[in-house]
């Protein structure tokens, strides 16, 4: 299938003067430049190319982070310029270019993710700590909004920036771990896996209350730590 | 409390302003009215501080030495510039008799009484023992040197980079505790007794190397390399266990 292409769209035309006279400018001066009515196709085009070609390594960068793959990223990448360039007018000023440039991109990458319907691993799944027994459910939606604003900070409290972070990828945008370990340059061994264990066992020990996690007669560390979190110790004690 | 609202303490939220909302109040002067919110709403909200940490990322656009190939392969389809990797040429007749079975079955057999020959070979001369692998790196190229250690080195060592004024050490536990951080001039280090103990226990540690300059800016990194006891020669006890 033809693909609609960033580059062919875009195809370099040979002004040098005007990039020497844009090479200076702000993003946003080039696109005020870019909108004036008087200068002709070719001469908008150049401006447009000057301002694009700046996004392109940050665009690949985080296309490529994303999904791991040199030919994915450079699709998504062409993409995500593509999108750009054709809703440009659709800037209005009130944020900074390099803003509105990360908006499209995001939401694009995202919205494709969707397209592709590919859940990440793990992210459909119960958070494994449901205590809804031991609080009950509530019904209104002021109660709820009480009760998440409660969780953020929970999250925020118990867990560090870098787990927070891990968490907030994969469950609240459905990022994969590998994209979140190339994401957030992680460089752990098991990357965000080992974050997101480490933060579930930190949010069950401070959700479910102190008498129910020192159950009588069991140990804190056997109660405390989460099913994927039980070292060799512990499996050892089970045998 | 269910995981539903957990769940949605992850995500954007009814009050999240848009990030273009967000990176604009944040530039608005210290102590105005909407920067004084933006910082609130941040303060407790996962999703919108993500958000802003990633945008910074963006704006930075920071290319790590292992991204490098491939942005540039990706730039230059972006710019309509022909493909830096050209395409692979037909095979010759060498390449295809090479990948036919039956050559690869008689190079595989020949190789074998080779290796035989060699073995009985070395078997008779003096034996010499093998220097365990060290990791190293220099001039700015690092290199993955994982090892887990079988005969029990106790220092860690590392090749000198030009220009380096000292080295920071990082060892840690594969979930990221860091169990001892120093900074060296020397390029050689005698465990210390935090690695000892956890030696010991036959947890895997990483270890890291950065070279830095006077300035103190990174010059080089050795990445994460492991280090593990193994107990191939523990005694038979523990071995039963």
């Amino acid at each position: 299938m033809l693909r609609p292409s960033y580059s062919r769209e875009v195809a370099a035309t040979s002004t040098e003067n005007t990039i020497s006279q844009t090479g200076d400018a702000s993003d946003e001066e080039l696109v005020a430049r870019a909108r004036n009515d008087d200068l002709s196709h070719a001469g908008r085009e150049e401006i447009l190319n000057e301002l694009f070609g700046r996004y392109h390594s940050r665009v690949a960068v985080w296309c490529l982070r994303l999904t791991g793959d040199g030919n994915s990223a450079a699709d998504l990448a062409q993409d995500v310029l593509l999108k750009a360039w054709r809703n440009l007018d659709s800037w209005n000023g009130q944020s900074k270019f390099s803003t509105w440039m990360y908006s499209i991109m995001r939401n694009h990458c995202i919205n494709d993710r969707a397209a592709r319907s590919v859940r990440p691993e793990g992210a459909s799944s119960s958070l494994d700590f449901d205590v809804s027994d031991h609080r009950g459910r509530p019904d209104r939606q002021v109660e709820r909004e009480s009760e998440i604003r409660r969780m953020k900070h929970l999250i925020l409290t118990a867990l560090d920036q870098t787990e927070a972070r891990v968490m907030t990828l994969h469950y609240g945008q459905e990022m994969t771990l590998d994209a979140i370990t190339r994401l957030l340059s992680l460089t752990n061994l098991s990357g965000a896996k080992a974050y997101i264990v480490s933060a579930r066992r930190k949010l069950k020990a401070a959700v479910l209350p102190a008498s129910e996690i020192f159950a009588p007669g069991e140990g804190r560390e056997r109660e405390g730590r989460g099913r994927e979190g039980r070292g060799r110790e512990g499996r050892g004690r089970e045998r | 409390m269910d995981n539903s609202a957990l769940r949605s303490a992850f995500q954007t939220g009814p009050n999240c302003p848009s990030i273009e909302a967000l990176a604009s109040w944040l530039e608005r002067p210290e102590g105005s009215p909407e920067r004084r919110q933006c910082e609130l709403h941040l303060a407790e909200c996962p999703h919108c501080q993500i958000e802003i940490h990633l945008l910074r990322q963006f704006e930075e656009g920071a290319i790590r030495r292992d991204e490098e190939a491939a942005v540039a392969a990706i730039t230059a389809r972006l710019a309509g510039k022909p493909a830096i990797i050209e395409p692979k040429p037909a095979p010759g007749w060498w390449e295809r008799m090479w990948n036919t079975p039956r050559f690869m079955f008689a190079i595989a057999g020949a190789a074998a009484v080779v290796l035989i020959a060699a073995g009985i070979t070395s078997q008779l001369s003096l034996r010499r023992p093998v220097d365990p692998p060290v990791p190293e790196f220099s001039g700015g190229a690092t290199r993955a040197a994982a090892i887990d250690i079988i005969a029990s080195p106790d220092s860690f060592e590392w090749k000198p980079v030009a220009g380096a004024d000292r080295y920071e050490l990082t060892v840690r536990t594969v979930d990221d505790a860091v169990i001892f951080h120093n900074f060296f001039t020397a390029t050689t280090l005698a465990f210390p007794p935090e690695v000892v103990a956890v030696r010991k226990t036959g947890k895997l540690l990483l270890w890291e190397v950065v070279a830095l300059d006077a300035a103190g800016s990174r010059i080089a990194g050795s990445g994460a390399q492991r280090l593990q006891q193994r107990f191939d020669s523990v005694t038979p006890e523990r071995k039963r266990k």
